[in-house]
């Protein structure tokens, strides 16, 4: 037997994708709540359309001396409620529609924690890892100069996503502080602590999933001391929100996991403990992590329905289903992850009394904390790590209170709520400044 | 060629000989991504040794994609029931806002999308996955000489693309879409 290696395509396989089940549910909430507001059908229509669309080329000369041009887009949502705000993503998958439906629900994430932010997404369609380092940071560079007169402090404000990190914010934050001769390090977030990142940044997103967990808890009457809690997940979400609950508001957490399998441990797991096994493990695996007597190995399929008061799946999207809803007996779920449960999935578990902190509002600390970090370059003023925590804090519990109330007045789900909320609100702007001219 | 770039094959051959078939791709398949991987970072570091290299984020990440992308080729080439190969990451919530962590997760994850699951495919992965976890094992670097496993592959269906079902369903995803690393257009 000789073994190769090819790069030729399969002959004419066509790879059938199925887009995006979380993005039909946030239309489909969106379009219940503008009923359930009774929202007019020419403010129905604003909200539907994005406000800017930019696709541009993005020419880069390679490391051979070759050009090769890329496409790039960058849409605005909507600027109603204040500057847009919303990631950058380099991927092959990246098109205008996906852009198109992510910047509608960055500006319905931020309505519902009522950050002075619109919605907007960008992208270049490009897998970064074929490029060399040098070419990427031209790359960007490039796409940076062909949407800037779309960004800027008081327009429209870039962050990280999939494949774009600090790095690629600290080239885009330097390309245009050249092009305009100000240095702007308000026009991106998620940059280095050292060109005025936030405190607080790493851990946002787990620490406000174990806030919204304390406040649901809270307002089911349940001590959050001793509460028993599932995570699916446990990467830099899921390893900061089990670390929260357990230090911070004496949860108990039971069961956590990986893709490497669950580790479960009735009486409570030493948290410390596994996120020092993660951080030595050569994967950042938990795999082979409770060898010992008192923790059970048990599947992935196993920490979604056990007994706990608490499930938070923090990994990734479609893992609660038509499959497993029916089994999960969680008492509260929390979505550290984006999209976790299916809309068909959601009617059971509401059926069958669960509450569940959406996704919208549960992992909002990490959008939240970068409009700390906007507030803060805008001021020239920096926080301790302590003032951002306790901000957050502010912010997660005025939001998951706001959303609470909407659910309980109206009578409908948090999900249902949080959208007619982050619709409402967005709806209000567009009302009360009316259309120009 | 630099002669810096001849040294990578120096320090393969350094690697135990090969075995068998399996072995003699995995071999191929690492010296492919540590070249490309040097390829890919900042001409001032292509001197490094690769033990140092490794611990470089930037040249750790190419390195990851470049095996991705070999496995890919060396499946697709050697079962005919291989339609694409994607890789992924099994982060949490990319869509943070937070900026990317540095996760040195070796592993490789791919989904690999069949006509039909067969034995053949998955006995050569599980061979695969030993002789490129012992290549790697073999360059004596602390990071991976405890490893057991580099590659972490699922086999998915049209039909499960099509009911989302598990894992297949990533393929659905807005928020974090695996890259498809084979076929390559063009």
């Amino acid at each position: 037997m000789i073994l190769t290696k090819t790069k030729k395509a399969a002959p004419s396989q066509e790879i059938i994708t199925v887009k995006g089940s979380m993005l039909e549910t946030a239309m489909a909430q969106m379009d219940i709540a503008c009923d359930q507001l009774g929202i007019n059908d020419g403010t129905r229509a604003i909200l539907r359309q994005a406000e800017r669309e930019l696709t541009v080329s993005v020419p880069v000369r390679l490391d051979d001396g070759s050009i090769e041009v890329f496409k790039g887009y960058r849409v605005q949502h909507s600027s109603a409620r204040g500057p847009c705000k919303g990631g950058i993503r380099f991927h092959l998958a990246t098109d205008i529609d996906e852009v198109r439906a992510l910047a509608l629900l960055m500006t319905l994430k931020c309505a519902v924690v009522n950050l002075p932010l619109g919605g907007a997404k960008g992208g270049v369609k490009v897998d970064p890892r074929d490029l060399s380092d040098g070419e990427l940071e031209r790359m960007t560079r490039r796409y940076a100069a062909m949407i800037l007169p779309l960004l800027g402090g008081k327009r429209d404000i870039p962050a990280p996503d999939m494949n774009t990190g600090e790095q690629t914010m600290a080239w885009l934050m330097d390309t245009i502080s050249m092009l305009t001769g100000d240095i702007v390090p308000e026009v991106t977030t998620g940059k280095p602590i050292s060109l005025g990142g936030s405190q607080g940044r790493a851990e946002a997103t787990g620490r406000g999933v174990a806030i919204a967990t304390g406040e649901i808890l809270n307002r089911l009457g349940r001590d959050t001391k001793d509460a028993t809690v599932a995570i699916q997940g446990f990467g830099n979400v899921g390893q900061h929100a089990a670390r929260i609950l357990s230090n911070e508001f004496g949860c108990n957490i039971v069961a956590i996991s990986d893709v490497s399998g669950a580790s479960y441990n009735a009486e409570g797991l030493n948290v410390r403990e596994a996120i020092e096994y993660v951080s030595r493990h050569p994967d950042n695996l938990l795999e082979g992590y409770g060898d010992h007597a008192e923790v059970e190995k048990i599947t992935n399929d196993d920490l979604l329905t056990i007994e706990v008061d608490v499930l938070i799946p923090a990994a990734i999207e479609d893992q609660i289903t038509l499959q497993n809803a029916e089994r999960i007996q969680a008492q509260v779920i929390v979505e550290g992850a984006n999209g976790p449960t299916t809309f068909e999935a959601d009617k059971i578990l509401t059926a069958n009394g669960i509450h569940i902190v959406p996704d919208i509002l549960a992992n909002s600390g990490g959008v939240i904390v970068s409009y700390f970090e906007w507030v803060q370059d805008l001021q020239s003023f920096f926080w301790e790590a302590d003032e951002v925590n306790q901000q957050l804090n502010r912010k997660m519990a005025n939001a998951f209170n706001e959303v609470w109330e909407v659910s309980k007045i109206g009578e409908i789900s948090l999900r249902e709520a949080a959208y007619r909320l982050g619709v409402e609100r967005v709806a209000h702007a567009v009302t009360i400044r009316g259309i120009f001219p | 060629m630099t002669d810096t770039m001849t040294k990578t094959t120096l320090e393969m051959k350094n690697i135990e000989l090969s075995k068998s078939p399996v072995d003699d791709l995995a071999q191929i398949i690492l010296r492919d991504a540590i070249e490309m991987a040097r390829k890919k970072i900042n001409p001032i570091y292509w001197g490094r040794e690769i033990t140092s290299l490794i611990r470089d984020r930037i040249f750790f990440d190419y390195l990851r994609h470049g095996i991705a992308r070999g496995v890919a080729e060396g499946l697709a080439a050697n079962d005919k029931a291989v339609i694409g190969v994607f890789s992924y990451e099994t982060s949490d919530n990319p869509y943070n806002e937070s900026g990317d962590e540095y996760s040195p997760d070796l592993t490789v994850h791919l989904l690999v999308l069949v006509k039909k699951p067969t034995e053949g495919l998955k006995a050569l992965i599980a061979s695969l996955d030993r002789a490129i976890t012992a290549q790697m094992v073999a360059l004596s670097s602390p990071k991976y000489a405890q490893i057991e496993s580099t590659l972490d592959i699922s086999l998915i269906t049209q039909d499960e693309v099509k009911r989302r079902s598990g894992l297949a369903a990533l393929l659905s995803s807005v928020h974090a879409p695996p890259m498809k690393v084979w076929p390559i257009a063009g």
